[in-house]
């Protein structure tokens, strides 16, 4: 006889938090401080430096790119092909990335070859050559890949969106086509000089064994050791809400982004709007992907989400729509934002997003690489050594009252920036 | 991979790995269906995808997949490759019993209702135009695999060959293919993560032991002729840039030369001190961005070439400069340690690829799949062991200049 299939999903138990990981501080003799997480089961070891964007250089992201790119194409002693062999060889790789605020660069390797792969990085990082040939090559290629972006439908919306919404606020500022070309070696010879060889990086380190201390700090020691002043930034002008097209014909569908301000100073108030923001439209089971695709198959996907730095934050939902549905798709979206600032939301809906939030915290703890990147994070923002196990409480707190405010102080659809592209 | 796990098979034919990690908070469900692009009918290309995304629009005794397994704290997610349809969810482990419970049901028991359909042709439609149709370089997939297969159902692409088969499959056929291919004698189910074994087990035999197996009368794929004449095939795209598509037939996954080839096309474009890199991007300035890869299928497959080109190259010049760089490198250039540098990458993205559950339980799903997961800890030793002789008479047998098939994606400027 076959089980009766139970109709009443199983019971749910998600009253243990998860282990909440921290790095370990180990002060250096050279004044370097380093961010350890211990070994995992995994043999895998990463190093992640970041380097902080000062004043002078933020708002140009074209020198930035192009020096991110540049490293590791060629140092003082090893041409291109040279280096990047010698790292294959250690069967390691570099990750590189600007953000609006830092540039990181990560090293990973399986642990055994950690030391080995130490040097290596450290030519990089401090002895690039930055050749010409090197440069035009990553100069052109960039260019081909901004024309390339130029041709899909979300990055216009994108851009559009950006240009109005930031008005060229140095933390936001977007690549142009002429400033990119005529950015020229001396520009990104600069921005090293200044971002690499003249400043401590902070350092985060995880999957290392104890016998690997020494080389990791060897390493540490050699590199500079004048701490960056932290940056002050001007304040961001939010503008006037804008509706705004850019024509793109012969294209089938158009790209939406919609987009305004978000809180960023206090944590319960982030977490708030986070939540909100999840269950407007933030996860698959969110009011804009069951009304926009699941009920009207508008759209591939729909999706809002939260850019935070640190002294700002942004919201923005994106969607690619059938060519001839842009203003069904607005009103909805105006819709469902206007539902939740009358606080129209009920219980079962509330403990869904509570519960999947929950989830997501425990799953970004999943492995030692998303630990490493979890907290070099949440470190790079300012949180406390124990904003995982408070926000996991704090989830458990957020009531309809709570997103009901939120709503009607970040998503008011009155105050929205909205772009189209297509 | 250094994770042991336990291999099952249950009565109707469910075949169950688990593998046990107490250092993670979570657990992912994994369940590789047998099924993909390749077992469709060529009228009504684009089914297997389009059930893909049915499945998640509830079944008979649970009205919406999604929401009980975010109420317990889940993801998921699926996706439909020309061979295989896999679906995953990842969730806190005590709630490995959530995932069971809706992934048994939608098994044997979808809700395939004509409205439900309707809302999905729209969507899977919106996807068309987004990935394929409203994409510069967008068509490129879909003309490539026309011109590499002739015969083989890999001549279409996942999505479909066009919008009209996705807009006009009747819901039965839909249900057929369904009941065709979906059951547990045609899927193989991993659970990786903080679980005991033997209580998971109990929990797949409690969820899984009922269901019904099916009778499966798997018809024959039809066979791709062996190709003898170069292809050939330009069109104009209004696109930045022209691009280059080349392909070479080559064996499918569990073939002996297989492993040689690909790790070819990681010695040629796995790294940025690679081949492609150097010659054809760096000194030789054809290519803006590109490289080499397989394919990767289960049945025979296609070694690739994909690029856009600099400014002003001819694209048929870079062709036959293709072609002719693949022998330079295998027969005159082709190192030891060009081929050991290859497995030390390797061997550092399957540790990276390990790392966390989702990601270990699809790659012990598709080992298992192709013949055995245990292949997982020899695979990397079997790529290691490859020389430099074994990598050039791979070349040598399969990218072979009348093997080839050339797409030359031009701008409209050049019209």
């Amino acid at each position: 006889m076959p089980n009766p299939y139970p109709l009443q999903a199983p019971a749910i138990d998600l009253s243990q938090a998860p282990d909440f990981p921290e790095f370990e501080l180990q002060r250096l003799p050279s004044g370097q401080v380093l961010n350890l997480l211990a070994r995992s089961q995994n043999p895998l070891s990463k190093l992640s430096l970041r380097y902080s964007i000062g004043p002078e250089w933020l708002g140009r992201p074209y020198p930035l790119n192009t020096l991110v790119q540049l490293l590791g194409e060629g140092t003082e002693q090893k041409t291109a092909v040279e280096w990047n062999a010698a790292l294959d060889r250690c069967g390691a790789f570099v990750q590189k990335s600007v953000n609006r605020e830092s540039l990181v660069f990560s090293l990973v390797c399986r642990s055994q070859n950690l030391a080995q792969a130490l040097p290596l990085f450290r030519e990089m990082l401090m002895e690039s050559s930055l050749n010409e040939d090197e440069f035009d090559m990553q100069k052109e290629l960039q260019i081909s890949d901004f024309m390339q972006e130029s041709e899909q439908v979300s990055e216009q919306a994108r851009r559009l969106s950006s240009n109005y919404l930031f008005k060229g606020h140095p933390l936001f500022q977007e690549e142009q086509l002429p400033e990119l070309q005529a950015m020229n070696l001396e520009h990104v010879q600069a921005s090293y000089q200044a971002l690499m060889l003249g400043q401590m990086p902070e350092a985060f380190a995880s999957g290392i064994e104890p016998g690997d201390l020494a080389p990791l700090n060897a390493f540490l020691a050699s590199l500079p050791t004048h701490a960056e002043q932290e940056t002050k930034i001007r304040p961001w002008s939010i503008p006037a809400a804008a509706d705004l097209h850019f024509a793109m014909p012969g294209k089938s569908q158009q790209a939406i982004r919609v987009a305004g301000p978000a809180p960023f100073a206090q944590m319960q108030e982030e977490l708030t709007f986070r939540f909100m923001l999840v269950l407007w439209g933030g996860y698959f089971g969110s009011r804009l992907m069951k009304n926009i695709r699941e009920e009207k198959g508008y759209t591939y996907g729909i999706n809002a989400s939260y850019v935070r730095l640190k002294s700002t934050a942004y919201w923005m939902v994106n969607t690619q729509i059938n060519g001839g549905k842009k203003e069904e798709t607005l009103t909805e979206m105006r819709r469902e934002a206007q539902r939740l600032m009358q606080g129209d939301v009920g219980a079962e809906e509330i403990e869904t997003v509570r519960n999947y939030m929950a989830g997501s915290l425990a799953r970004s703890l999943d492995g030692v690489l998303n630990r490493h990147d979890r907290l070099m994070g949440f470190q790079g923002l300012g949180y406390p050594a124990d904003y995982l196990p408070m926000q996991h409480q704090s989830l458990f707190e957020i009531g309809a009252a709570d997103i009901q405010a939120a709503a009607q102080q970040w998503i008011n659809p009155e105050h929205w920036v909205s772009a189209s592209a297509g | 991979m250094n994770f042991p796990f336990e291999r099952h098979t249950l009565p109707n034919g469910l075949r169950v790995l688990i593998q046990p990690d107490n250092q993670t908070p979570m657990v992912a469900v994994n369940l590789l269906y047998n099924v993909g692009a390749r077992d469709e009918d060529p009228e009504w290309t684009g089914l297997a995808h389009l059930l893909e995304h049915l499945m998640f629009e509830g079944s008979k005794h649970i009205p919406f997949y999604d929401q009980p397994l975010q109420l317990a704290g889940g993801i998921n997610n699926a996706f439909t490759n020309n061979d295989i349809t896999n679906y995953y969810c990842v969730l806190p482990a005590a709630n490995l019993r959530t995932a069971l419970w809706l992934e048994a049901d939608r098994m044997c028991n979808l809700n395939l209702s004509e409205e439900k359909v309707e809302v999905q042709r729209k969507v899977v439609i919106e996807e068309f135009r987004q990935r394929y149709l409203n994409q510069p370089y967008g068509d490129l997939l879909a003309l490539t695999r026309e011109l590499s297969y002739t015969q083989h159902p890999y001549r279409w692409s996942t999505i479909g060959k066009s919008i009209e088969h996705i807009e006009q499959v009747p819901v039965s056929v839909i249900r057929g293919f369904y009941e065709q291919h979906y059951a547990p004698n045609r899927c193989i189910l991993v659970l990786s993560g903080n679980l005991d074994p033997q209580q998971a087990l109990r929990e797949v035999e409690y969820w899984f032991g009922d269901l019904p197996s099916r009778a499966l009368p798997k018809k024959p794929l039809p066979a791709e002729p062996p190709q003898t004449q170069a292809r050939l095939q330009q069109v104009f795209r209004p696109v930045p840039e022209a691009a280059l598509w080349m392909g070479w037939p080559m064996p499918g996954r569990n073939h002996p030369d297989f492993k040689a080839l690909d790790l070819f096309s990681d010695v040629l474009s796995g790294s940025a001190g690679g081949y492609t890199m150097d010659e054809l991007i760096r000194k030789r300035g054809l290519l803006n961005q590109g490289g080499f890869y397989v394919s990767g299928s289960a049945d025979p497959g296609q070694f690739l070439f994909s690029a856009t080109l600099r400014e002003g190259k001819k694209n048929q010049e870079v062709a036959q400069e293709i072609q002719a760089f693949l022998f330079e490198i295998a027969e005159e250039r082709l190192h030891a340690d060009d081929l050991h540098r290859a497995t030390q990458k390797m061997a550092t993205s399957n540790a990276f690829s390990d790392a966390n559950v989702q990601n270990r339980a699809l790659r012990l799903a598709m080992a298992e799949w192709l013949g055995g997961a245990e292949s997982l800890s020899t695979e990397w030793d079997e790529y290691a062991s490859l020389s430099v002789a074994d990598v050039q008479a791979a070349v040598r047998r399969y990218l072979k200049p009348e093997c080839s098939s050339t797409l030359l994606y031009e701008t409209e400027t050049n019209a």
